[in-house]
């Protein structure tokens, strides 16, 4: 087995390289793209194999308690118990169903009222300072308001998942709103555009690359928000977020481990979504800055 | 080449088949005089700085440009040339005075107004199609059909067909601004207003969006107020030259250029395209 990563670790090492060198070309054909993609996954690879390694390493040449620290292999047997017996898509299920709800609500929210706001000046002066003190509270010690107010189900995870995630959607549209070129902006006005079209032809561009930065941050903060709402309280549903917390009511180190292995795997995929959707949406971006 | 094929009146084609956009025009029909008598009077404009203090950026001038003129601004920069193009477009209100275009008081931007700024302004989001359409889309009382067939027609003129579909950033400087050229003349203006619109572009390119400028304007017989700060350029387009000075802005000279038309590179070797030019450079300061 050792030798096996070995060489995976050699090949991936080379591989790499000659990826790089292929990147600057572009349009190679498909064979050596497929090459490059194997190539890039066997570096993947190799960098877990090798992580788990190190971990489980210095687990036993430290000995560490296995409640402190559990070996990786006893959180992988964990996560295995946990996929044959369907618990854990269950609980993903729940906490994915919290995490894209409450972003959804959040993000047409946040930009309705961006829009709103940065269209008309009356309406920033009325509600700029409210929004400014509701962005102070710590929205998690809310979580317990939202709890008597939508009750131990799903409801009070989406509060509190836009009430977390739909400031930083908010404040970075408007910002994108009103960075409008004032070049733009008089190109349009000499062409007679009315309030809608200047911001459905304008505005609406030049905001979406700040759109897409705060959902970058603001899907990945969905998820710990519908985290932290369940293990604050759940009742009967089990989400990822109480499944930490029956784990740790038993003292199953190894048992948390495998949640967070779960939680960090569907942070990663939210966060390549929005990368896959801001490359497609922004394409005429993409050619600008590849031309610069 | 196809485009100096074309009719003179091809500019004014869509003007004839649409009657709405004609009914607004006096004399559309009589297509060899259109464009816009422009009128300044007593125009003035005073910005307000922070610290309290004024800047006269155009002092109390009053100036009249007549139909179908080729009218040239020059001057130092900060003297308000682009001011009083600003206010000409009904950009900007001026503190006092008015202009008067075709008869009617600037209160606002005018649909008779194509303008092209001294960047290109495209929208990158948008083809190169899309972006000379933008003005008669905004218009919305343009059919699907007469926007293509009118952009097509006006890439055609700038030297540009064929590359409807490409998006500005794959776009050398020179061809974006050209874009915005054809953008400017999309919804056939009777004034065309340019602000240095080839200031950013090297020397040849340049030589060669003049002529193709004149060509547009023999055709088109907008009435053209042209930015610059280059008075071999200003000689060389226009019937007519002002220079302005600064502080206040205003204008101190306005000089008729009587080269003959139809102008070629060899009138920059003309004796009186070099008198001319000498003289308009002598009113301005060093």
């Amino acid at each position: 087995m050792t030798a096996g990563t070995e060489k995976l670790k050699i090949d991936g090492k080379r591989s790499g390289k000659r990826g790089s060198e292929h990147v600057v070309h572009a349009g190679r054909p498909k064979n050596s793209r497929l090459t490059a993609i194997t190539k890039s996954v066997a570096i993947k690879i190799a960098q877990i194999v090798i992580g788990l390694l190190v971990w489980h390493v210095c687990v036993t040449l430290l000995d560490v308690d296995s409640r402190i620290v559990p070996a990786p292999l006893e959180v992988l047997e964990s996560l295995w118990a946990q996929i044959v017996s369907g618990w854990i898509f269950g609980a993903m299920w729940l906490t994915m169903q919290e995490t894209l709800i409450g972003f959804l609500i959040g993000s047409v929210l946040g930009i309705a009222i961006a829009v709103v706001l940065s269209e008309f000046r009356l309406a920033r002066i009325i509600f700029e300072p409210y929004i400014v003190a509701l962005q102070a509270v710590p929205k998690v010690a809310v979580a317990p308001l939202f709890l008597i107010w939508f009750g131990f189900g799903i409801e009070s995870k989406i509060a509190l998942v836009v009430s977390i995630m739909f400031f930083p959607v908010l404040i970075n549209t408007m910002a994108g709103l009103m960075s409008v070129d004032e070049e733009m902006m008089e190109l349009m006005r000499a062409y007679r555009a009315t309030r809608w079209q200047t911001l459905w032809r304008l505005k609406a561009y030049i905001a979406l690359p700040y759109v897409f930065a705060s959902f970058e941050v603001s899907l990945v903060l969905s998820l710990i928000a519908a985290v932290i709402a369940e293990m604050l309280g759940s009742g009967t549903t089990i989400g990822l977020g109480t499944l930490i917390r029956i784990f740790e009511s038993r003292v199953d180190t190894a048992g948390i481990f495998a949640v967070l292995i779960v939680l960090s795997l569907l942070g990663v995929a939210l966060h390549a979504a929005v990368l896959m959707a801001r490359k497609r949406l922004l394409s005429w971006q993409n050619t600008a800055a590849t031309r610069n | 080449m196809i485009a100096r094929q074309l009719p003179a009146q091809s500019i004014g084609r869509v003007a004839a088949v649409h009657p709405q956009n004609g009914a607004e025009k006096p004399g559309v029909a009589d297509l060899s005089r259109r464009g816009f008598e422009i009128e300044l009077r007593q125009l003035k404009k005073v910005f307000h700085s922070r610290d309290g203090s004024e800047t006269v950026a155009v002092d109390d001038t009053t100036v009249k440009f007549s139909a179908s003129q080729f009218v040239s601004i020059v001057g130092p920069s900060g003297c308000g040339k682009s001011t009083i193009m600003r206010m000409i477009a009904g950009l900007i209100p001026p503190t006092s005075g008015t202009v008067v275009l075709g008869g009617k008081v600037v209160t606002e931007p005018s649909p008779a107004i194509g303008i092209a700024f001294q960047r290109a302004v495209l929208l990158p989001w948008l083809s190169v199609n899309k972006n000379v359409a933008l003005p008669a889309e905004l218009e919305k009382r343009w059919s699907k059909t007469e926007i293509a067939n009118r952009v097509e027609t006006l890439l055609d003129m700038v030297k540009l067909a064929g590359i409807g579909n490409r998006f500005p950033s794959e776009l050398s400087g020179g061809m974006q601004q050209r874009v915005s050229i054809a953008r400017a003349l999309m919804t056939d203006p009777d004034v065309f207003l340019m602000d240095e619109p080839f200031g950013a572009l090297d020397a040849l390119t340049r030589e060669h969006m003049n002529d193709e400028l004149l060509t547009i304007w023999e055709r088109s017989k907008a009435t053209v107020v042209f930015i610059t700060h280059d008075i071999g350029e200003a000689v060389y387009l226009s019937d007519r030259v002002l220079v302005m000075a600064t502080q206040p802005g205003r204008i101190i000279a306005d000089i008729p250029i009587d080269l003959s038309r139809p102008r070629k590179i060899e009138v920059r070797g003309d004796p009186e395209f070099i008198r001319v030019g000498m003289e308009i450079r002598s009113h301005i300061p060093r």
